[in-house]
C-alpha cells in the first residue's frame, strides 16, 4: 500500500523545477547572476529590476501555473474518462476556452473588464468538457472519445474562425491568430495575477477529487458501491479542469499535449493511482512547460518559436505512439 | 442479524419492465444464488440490492432501514459489490487493487491505518495472492485476476457481499475455489448473494436459490426444490441429466432431444 516512489518522484520533479526556474530568471539576451536575480526579485530599481521583475519572473510564473494546470487537468480527465488519450487540447477543452477568449476579444469585453478574459476561457472550457462527458461517460471506447474530441475541436475551431473572419479589423485578426498558437512572450505580472486564483482553485478542486478518482479505476458501478457520489465527482472534475485550463488558454493561447504526455510519462512511476498521478502531473506539467519555454528563449535570436508549436511538434508523434499502444478495450 | 430485504421491488425502463414486484430476503449465514436465463433481471436485482439502482416502486431495506436513507459511506461499508466482468482501467499492482476495497473506511489523503493494512493482508492471504502482491494486474491470468477482485471485496470487511457472475470465465477448479470461499464466508455469518449461470454450481453451494424469469420470481427455496424438472423446462428450456439414483445434475440437454 505504500508508495515510496511518489515522494521520490515529487522530490526530483520539484528539484528540476527549481533549477529551471533559476535558469529562466538568469537566462536571456542579458545573462544575470544569481545575486542580480535576487536583487531584481526582492527590490531595487533600474534595468535589472525591470528585466527580472517585469519580464522574466511573470513569464516563468505563468509557465509554471499554466503547465501545472494542464498536467493536472490531463491526469484528472484521464482518470475520469478512464482513457489515456484524454487531454485538454486534444479533446476540445482548449479549443472551447480559446473560443470563449476570442468571444471576449471580439465583443470588446476583455478591453472593458480584465476578468472577462479568464472567465470566458473558463466558460468555454466548461461547456466543451460537459459536451465531451455527455458523449463518452457511458463507454470506455477509445475511438468514441477521440471522435467526440475531434468533433468538438473542429466545432470550436470553426466557430473561432467564423468570428475571426467576421472581424472588421484585420490587424486584430492577425494578432489573435498568433495568440492562438500559444506563447508566454510579453506577458506581465497582471496576467499572472489574473489567472493564478482561477488555476490554483481548479487545481485545488482536482486534488480534492483525486481519492474518489482512485475508486473510479474499477468502473462507475463499483466506484458507486465504494461510496463515491458520481454526480458530484463529475462536477468537481469538470469545473476543476475548466478552471485549471481555461484561464491559461485565455492569456497564453493553446499549449497542447502537456496534459497528454506528462501523465503518460509519470503514470508507471507512481503505480498508476490517480491520487499519486494528479499531484505529480502538476509538477511534471510545470517542468515540461518551463523547460520548453526556456528552450525557446535560448534560441530566440533566430526568431522566437511559439510555445504551442514546439509542444505540438514534440507531442503529436508521441501521441501517435501512445495511441498505437492503447488497447481498444480493457480487461 | 444482518438482513437485506427487497419488498415488491419493481424496476422499469420506458415501457419495458425489468423487475416486477420482487420480494426476497438475504439473511446472515445465507448464500443466496440468483439464477435465470439471459435477460431475466438478475443483474438488475443485484444492483437494486446493492443500492446502485432506485426502483420505481417497492423498497430494499438493510436491517429495517431503506438503503437510500443510508449515507453512501455507511452503505459502502456494509455492502460489498463485485460487478460482472470486473473492469480495471489502469494496470494497478495487486496490492493497490486490493487496497481499493478499504476506500469506504479511509479518510481522504490520510495514510492507511493499521486496520486497513491488516484487512488487506488478510484478504491477500485468504485468496492466495501474497506472492503476487507486487505484480501488475495486467500480468495476471483470468483466474488470478478474479481472485484479486475477490480479495478487493474481502478487504472491505463488509457484512453483505453481492457478486455478479464471479465464476464466469474461470476454469472448473477456480470456479469451485471461488464458490467454496463464498460458502465459507456465509457459514462464518456473512450475508452473501451471487448471480450464477452455472446451475450445477448453484445447487452444489448455495443454501437457497431464487429463480427469475422475465423479471419475476418463478421459484424460490432450497436448490433441489427450486430447480426441479418443471422449472428447468419452463424457465431454461432444458432438462437435466442426472446419475441414476442421485438428484445432483451432471449436465443438460435441450428439451426436444431424447
Amino acid at each position: 500500500m505504500k508508495t515510496p516512489a511518489l515522494s521520490w518522484v515529487l522530490g526530483v520533479l520539484g528539484g528540476v523545477l527549481g533549477l529551471l526556474f533559476v535558469i529562466a530568471l538568469c537566462l536571456g539576451p542579458i545573462t544575470l547572476t544569481l545575486t542580480d536575480v535576487a536583487r531584481g526579485v526582492f527590490g531595487g530599481t533600474g534595468a535589472t529590476h525591470v528585466i527580472v521583475h517585469e519580464i522574466r519572473l511573470p513569464r516563468a510564473l505563468l509557465a509554471i501555473l499554466i503547465g501545472s494546470g494542464l498536467g493536472m487537468a490531463g491526469a484528472a480527465l484521464q482518470a475520469l474518462l478512464r482513457n489515456p488519450l484524454a487531454e485538454p487540447g486534444l479533446i476540445g477543452v482548449s479549443a472551447g476556452s480559446a473560443l470563449g477568449a476570442v468571444v471576449a476579444f471580439y465583443t470588446g469585453l476583455s478591453a472593458q473588464y480584465a476578468l472577462a478574459l479568464p472567465l470566458a476561457g473558463c466558460a468555454g472550457a466548461m461547456v466543451t468538457t460537459l459536451i465531451l462527458y455527455a458523449f463518452t461517460h457511458r463507454t470506455l471506447d477509445t475511438g468514441g472519445l477521440i471522435l467526440a474530441g475531434v468533433a468538438i475541436n473542429s466545432l470550436g475551431g470553426a466557430l473561432t474562425a467564423l468570428l475571426l473572419s467576421l472581424s472588421p479589423n484585420p490587424y486584430a485578426t492577425y494578432e489573435i491568430v498568433f495568440w492562438l498558437m500559444g506563447s508566454l512572450a510579453d506577458r506581465s505580472n497582471v496576467h499572472v495575477m489574473l489567472v493564478a486564483p482561477f488555476i490554483l482553485t481548479g487545481m485545488g478542486l482536482l486534488i480534492y477529487a483525486a481519492p474518489n478518482l482512485d475508486s473510479l479505476v474499477l468502473g462507475e458501478e463499483v466506484a458507486q458501491s465504494l461510496g463515491v457520489n458520481l454526480g458530484r465527482l463529475r462536477r468537481w472534475v469538470i469545473v476543476g479542469v475548466a478552471l485549471a485550463v481555461g484561464p491559461g488558454v485565455a492569456v497564453a493561447g493553446i499549449i497542447g499535449f502537456i496534459g497528454l504526455l506528462v501523465p503518460h510519462l509519470l503514470r508507471p512511476l507512481v503505480t498508476h493511482r490517480p491520487t499519486a498521478l494528479i499531484p505529480a502531473s502538476a509538477l511534471g506539467g510545470a517542468v515540461m512547460t518551463l523547460a520548453a519555454d526556456n528552450l525557446i528563449r535560448l534560441f530566440a535570436d533566430a526568431g522566437e518559436l511559439k510555445l504551442g508549436v514546439l509542444t505540438a511538434l514534440i507531442g503529436a508523434p508521441l501521441f501517435l505512439v501512445i495511441a498505437l499502444r492503447t488497447p481498444g478495450s480493457r480487461s | 442479524m444482518t438482513a437485506l430485504i427487497a419488498s415488491e421491488f419493481s424496476v422499469s425502463r420506458g415501457a419495458h419492465t425489468l423487475l416486477s414486484e420482487i420480494s426476497c430476503t438475504v439473511a446472515a449465514g445465507q448464500l443466496l444464488g440468483i439464477c435465470g436465463p439471459n435477460g431475466a433481471g438478475k443483474t438488475t436485482l443485484l444492483r437494486g440490492l446493492a443500492g446502485l439502482l432506485r426502483g420505481d416502486s417497492g423498497t430494499v431495506t438493510l436491517n429495517g432501514r431503506a438503503l437510500h436513507e443510508l449515507s453512501l459511506t455507511d452503505r459502502a461499508r456494509q455492502i460489498g459489490y463485485l460487478a460482472q466482468g470486473p473492469q480495471i482501467a489502469w494496470p494497478l499492482t495487486v496490492v493497490d487493487l486490493v487496497a481499493l476495497g478499504r476506500q469506504p473506511h479511509r479518510v481522504a489523503w490520510h495514510a492507511p491505518t493499521p486496520a486497513d493494512q491488516i484487512a488487506v493482508e488478510r484478504a491477500l492471504r485468504s485468496t492466495n495472492l501474497e506472492a503476487l502482491r507486487a505484480r501488475s494486474v495486467s500480468q495476471l491470468s483470468g483466474g488470478e485476476r478474479m481472485r484479486a477482485h475477490l480479495a478487493r471485496l474481502l478487504a472491505g470487511e463488509h457484512r453483505i457481499l453481492l457478486l455478479d457472475e464471479p465464476t464466469a470465465s474461470l476454469d472448473p477448479r477456480h470456479q469451485l475455489e471461488v464458490m467454496a470461499t463464498l460458502k465459507t464466508l456465509a457459514d462464518g455469518g456473512l450475508t452473501v448473494a451471487v448471480v450464477l449461470h452455472d446451475l450445477t454450481l448453484a445447487t452444489r453451494y448455495c443454501t437457497e436459490l431464487l429463480v427469475l424469469h422475465h423479471g419475476s420470481v418463478t421459484t424460490r427455496g432450497a436448490p433441489a426444490l427450486a430447480l426441479d424438472d418443471a422449472c428447468l423446462a419452463d424457465v431454461f428450456g432444458v432438462r437435466a441429466e442426472r446419475v441414476a439414483g442421485d438428484q445432483a445434475m451432471v449436465g443438460f440437454r435441450p428439451l426436444h432431444e431424447s
